[in-house]
């Protein structure tokens, strides 16, 4: 039954893609243009990827979530202020399949955790690419959620800035960014940047008594601080045989209260994470006529992330006397080799070659351990443009993987198994096939895409030691089928574009953690279905105007088979939600954004119970340019001030925010 | 970069009641009528819940003909219930650290007309209750106390500090279980210890015993087994129920043992080498008991057991028990935590037979019988 409905939707959505495409095509025939010249075998862009510019969020007081969340098909999910816990959601694939890069290298750890994106500093960032079908083959396709990757601010264009920021809540953010050349063949980049709340908001603390308003008061957040700083250093070199090579530096430490929830406001709880990366690369110059190109990299990050509390004070974690300090450590080592080739003259593609090594390691309390992954992934993607209107293509990967325990043996306290060494893995192999319509410069174009992807279980999923917790050995790997059709539309005049996209996700063996007797335990109980629809309008009018009208449309479906769950809307995923926005150039070089949000009712559990109501939030932001390198900007997000949290998530947020930012070019 | 802390914060919250037991059998016994919904009569309350990730348990009742509501009231998730003179207790645990009253009578017209009152107990893990009159005893298993509330407004009317009994460096002595008994109550202590690598280590448990009006401590006898879950009385000696460490091993740390109170002596009557296992949720009533025994992760089966001769025989259809157990007047209401199988069965003259599940319903998590 599912199949049937799956493939009858499937082709019925391609059919509309051809139908769609074929009309231009034909017109395109009426006008006459039916010589084909290798020049115009261009492909269009990949209808599932976005580039988001450092325009879109300089002074506007965005957090990466916030950013992320404006485009269609994706939600947010926040737990505070500045820093505190952010995530997202990209067409109703939950926030821990999600693979998140800086510069490709993936922060996802050995924990198999949502990545935290607010402790992401975006001031660091030149832009952000969004991938929302697929983890593409220079990312290794593996992973079920589609990838977002942060790009640094590189040493290519000579320039620089200082960037500062003050809001409410003693809300600060400094940068700066310098690139220079060196010597002739040297350049060099070098950014510093650093960012602080103290969070202090004020918020209702309904003491967790929902049926008791008398005990209800004003209480203003505790422990919520949050401060980063992050640096980068790199250096561009120009080889006499014209190859590129890039040395780059980064290290970042984040230190933040765990302020708990409204009704227990810890005292000294907190968080720290340090994270550094060092990164060379090698880009060869084009061969056999610009035919082949080559890149080599070697990457090294290590992370350390940890946890404290004191029971006394915090009263979390344990009930005991001990100041408890406890994390983990992982190291990661990931050599790879990318080539890209045109091999004919409408054939392109690339090969992606990794190995990557992981260790993760106890830090503080912890009783000692480590864990070691090593994986092999090779990866593909080929596209053949057909003739001018028709692409074909397809993109694939192969992993190999092996655990290791490796200090020794691990007993798991869920009976009388003693673990002497990790489980053989199975060979992972994804794939997706997609076909382009329309050439790049046809007023419509779309394309069409079905894979089959995967996600191996986390290392701490299979083998972690984590405090009221055991792991489990036996989970298997979660898959996803995805297929997705969009079109597009560029109004006459070139002012106007237009874009929709039908997705379809079906998720097998996702990972949950159930509770028996008292204990965790990671299990694939998790199936899921997601239809959906976004659109995307983008037009400039005028040159005072820009417009952007963003809306998704969705049918989430847990398909598990408890019946707590089986036929409920999945966690954080609303059925409709839109995103608007308008940017006035004003005269006096001066620039008004406004955008808006809403989304329809939602819920933030499994069981739907616990419902988040439908809210609409509004931002704005005020920006002067008095000199060409000079900019201003005054920014509100959330005016109306919407604070509203449901009594089962009582995480405060901070209402109303205020920020102003001066940014100096140079 | 804190995802990994986060998580494991969420994990610990969740593991603060690691080497602890949930409820199962509270409900003392009512000489007046069952309270009734419409024109049905209740047999018991059962609260679903007890998924890490659904912050909101829910409160369901049961009528005699084993239909379960479709409505609910709204709890913190892990909520243990309890039953005296036809009132529902709910203790929410694990941060939350409630204790509510409800007016079942009236639960089909809310929450907020229902529950009479609800009272905070800061950081104290509300386990279970032992009622004496209009007053009641709470066991707060992470506090240093344990206090005796009116049943009115749930306001404490008198508390015995207990934290001298605890180990290591805790706070609590971990108070699992309170049973009251002609003016005398039974406080059953698990005293374990976690150090700063979250090594568990438990002692033997401890049976403290406390004049039921003043408070004042009249002795403790140790135990012979360790991480004690549940106690019941019968014929004038305690018999114990306990788990043992979490390791699932069949050995004499755990089983049922027998508390002389005259010799101040207990001794195993059950080992859980016998068992197979440990115990988690037990339940009893004159001399029979049902025990949930801890396997491994996800298998806590039942059993029968005659207490007096020490014979026990499987109640085969039950995969995971935990701890959602309450036996009365020969029936035994048990759920089955297991996730696809999620259900409440009732277990009577050696027949098992399954209530249906109200759409949306989670798993069963405490129950307790009018």
């Amino acid at each position: 039954m599912r199949t049937t409905s799956y493939s009858r939707t499937a082709l019925m959505a391609v059919v509309l893609c051809f139908a769609a495409w074929g009309v231009p095509w034909a017109a395109t025939q009426d006008l006459g243009v039916s010589e084909i010249s290798g020049a115009d075998y261009v492909p269009t862009r990949d209808a599932n990827y976005t580039e988001i510019q450092s325009s879109a969020w300089e002074g506007k007081s965005l957090t990466a979530a916030d950013l992320l969340s404006a485009l269609p098909g994706i939600q947010a999910y926040k737990q505070g202020g500045l820093g505190s816990f952010q995530t997202v959601s990209i067409r109703g694939i939950a926030a821990r399949n999600i693979l998140i890069c800086i510069d490709g290298v993936p922060l996802n750890d050995a924990s198999g955790g949502a990545v935290n994106l607010g402790s992401i500093d975006l001031n660091q960032m030149e832009k952000v690419e969004v991938y929302k079908g697929n983890v593409p083959a220079k990312f290794g396709v593996s992973g079920i959620g589609g990838a977002v990757n942060f790009v640094t601010k590189n040493a290519v264009k000579k320039g620089g800035r200082v960037l500062a920021a003050y809001g409410n809540h003693n809300t600060w953010e400094g940068s700066f960014q310098v690139a220079t050349p060196v010597t002739d063949s040297i350049m060099f980049a070098s950014s510093f940047a650093t960012r602080h709340s103290d969070n202090d908001y004020e918020c209702t603390n309904r003491n967790g008594t929902q049926y008791n308003d008398e005990d209800d008061f004003t209480a203003t957040r505790e422990n919520a601080q949050y401060t980063d700083v992050s640096g980068n250093v790199q250096f561009r070199m120009l080889h006499g045989n014209g190859y590129f090579s890039t040395l780059a530096v980064t290290a970042s430490r984040a230190e933040s209260g765990n302020p708990g929830k409204e009704q227990n406001q810890t005292k000294v709880a907190k968080f720290v994470g340090e994270s550094a990366l060092i990164r060379y690369g090698l880009e060869s110059v084009g061969y056999f006529d610009e035919k082949l190109f080559l890149y080599g990299a070697l990457s090294a990050r290590f992370d350390k992330n940890m946890s404290s509390s004191y029971y006394p004070l915090d009263h979390i974690g344990f009930g005991n006397n001990v100041f408890m300090d406890y994390g983990t450590a992982t190291y990661k080592l990931v050599p790879e080799l990318w080539m890209e080739f045109t091999p004919l003259n409408r054939l392109t593609g690339n090969t992606r070659i990794a190995y990557e090594w992981e260790r993760a390691e106890a830090r503080g309390n912890s009783k000692d351990w480590a864990l070691d992954r090593k994986t092999f992934v090779g990866s593909g993607d080929l596209y053949y443009q057909l003739f001018k209107y028709a692409g074909l293509g397809g993109e694939g990967s192969t992993q190999v993987l092996k655990d290791r325990l490796h200090k020794g043996t691990f007993i798991l306290p869920t009976g009388n198994r003693t673990l002497e060494r990790a489980a053989d893995r199975d060979a992972t192999f994804a794939g997706r096939l997609y076909s382009k319509f329309g050439a790049a410069t046809s007023p419509v174009t779309g394309e069409v895409s079905i894979g089959r992807f995967y996600q191996q279980p986390a290392l701490m999923e299979l083998y972690g030691t984590f405090p009221g917790a055991v792991s489990n050995p036996n989970l298997k790997r979660e898959k996803a089928t995805k297929f997705e059709a969009t079109g597009m539309y560029k109004f006459p005049g070139n002012h106007t574009s237009f874009q929709a996209t039908y997705f379809e996700s079906h998720v097998e063996d996702g990972i949950y953690w159930l509770m028996s007797v008292e204990l965790l335990r990671p299990e694939n109980v998790a199936r899921s279905l997601v239809r959906g629809v976004e659109m995307e309008l983008n037009s400039s009018p005028t040159k005072f105007l820009d417009v952007v009208l963003r809306a998704t449309l969705q049918k989430t479906k847990d398909r598990s088979h408890s019946n707590a769950y089986n036929g409920n809307k999945l966690p954080g995923e609303p059925d409709r939600s839109y995103y608007a926005e308008a940017t006035l150039h004003l005269p006096f070089r001066f620039d008004f954004v406004w955008a808006s949000d809403w989304r329809s009712v939602m819920y933030s559990d499994r069981a739907n119970r616990t419902e988040q109501p439908a809210v609409a939030t509004h931002r704005a932001s005020l920006s002067y340019n008095p000199f060409e390198n000079t900019r201003l900007t005054f920014s509100v997000n959330n005016i109306t001030d919407e604070k509203y949290r449901n009594f089962y998530t009582p995480f405060p947020m901070p209402g109303r925010e205020y920020k102003f930012t001066i940014i100096q070019g140079f | 970069m804190k995802k990994m802390n986060k998580f494991i914060v969420g994990l610990a919250g969740a593991g603060l009641a690691f080497g602890l037991t949930a409820c199962g059998d509270d409900s003392s016994s009512s000489s007046v009528a069952a309270p009734t919904v419409g024109d049905t009569e209740l047999a018991g309350v059962v609260f679903d819940g007890g998924d890490y990730q659904v912050p909101e348990g829910e409160l369901r009742w049961i009528d005699i003909n084993g239909k379960i509501s479709e409505k609910s009231l709204s709890f913190y998730q892990d909520s243990r219930v309890a039953i005296n003179d036809n009132y529902v207790f709910v203790m929410e645990g694990l941060g939350t650290d409630n204790v509510s009253m409800v007016k079942p009578e009236l639960i089909e017209e809310g929450a907020k007309t229902a529950v009479v009152w609800q009272v905070k107990f800061e950081n104290s893990n509300p386990v279970d209750m032992a009622f004496d009159g209009e007053e009641a005893w709470v066991a707060l298993q992470n506090a240093d106390s344990l206090v005796k509330i009116s049943t009115k407004d749930g306001k404490v009317v008198k508390s015995i500090k207990t934290g001298e009994f605890a180990t290591g460096e805790e706070v609590s002595p971990y108070v699992t279980d309170v049973e009251f008994d002609d003016g005398t109550l039974y406080v059953l202590m698990q005293r374990y210890s976690s150090d700063e690598n979250f090594v568990f280590t438990y002692p033997k448990g401890l049976v403290a015993i406390y004049d039921g009006s003043t408070g004042k401590l009249q002795d403790t006898i140790q135990l012979v087994t360790k991480n004690p879950t549940k106690l019941t009385l019968y014929k004038g000696n305690l018999y114990v129920a306990s788990l043992g460490e979490y390791d699932g091993k069949a050995d004499d740390n755990r089983g049922i043992e027998k508390v002389d109170l005259d010799a101040k002596k207990s001794s195993l009557v059950i080992s859980g080498k016998k068992l197979g296992a440990g115990i988690y949720g037990f339940t009893a009533e004159d001399g029979i008991a049902f025990a949930a025994l801890y396997k491994e992760w996800g298998s806590t089966p039942v059993v029968k057991i005659d207490l007096e001769k020490g014979s026990f025989e499987e109640v085969k259809g039950i995969a995971d028990a935990q701890a959602t157990l309450a036996y009365k007047d020969g029936a035994l209401y048990v759920g089955d935590h297991t996730m696809g199988k999620e259900k409440i069965y009732v277990y009577k003259d050696g027949k098992l037979t399954g209530f249906e599940q109200p759409k949306g319903a989670q798993a069963p998590y405490s129950i307790a019988l009018f």
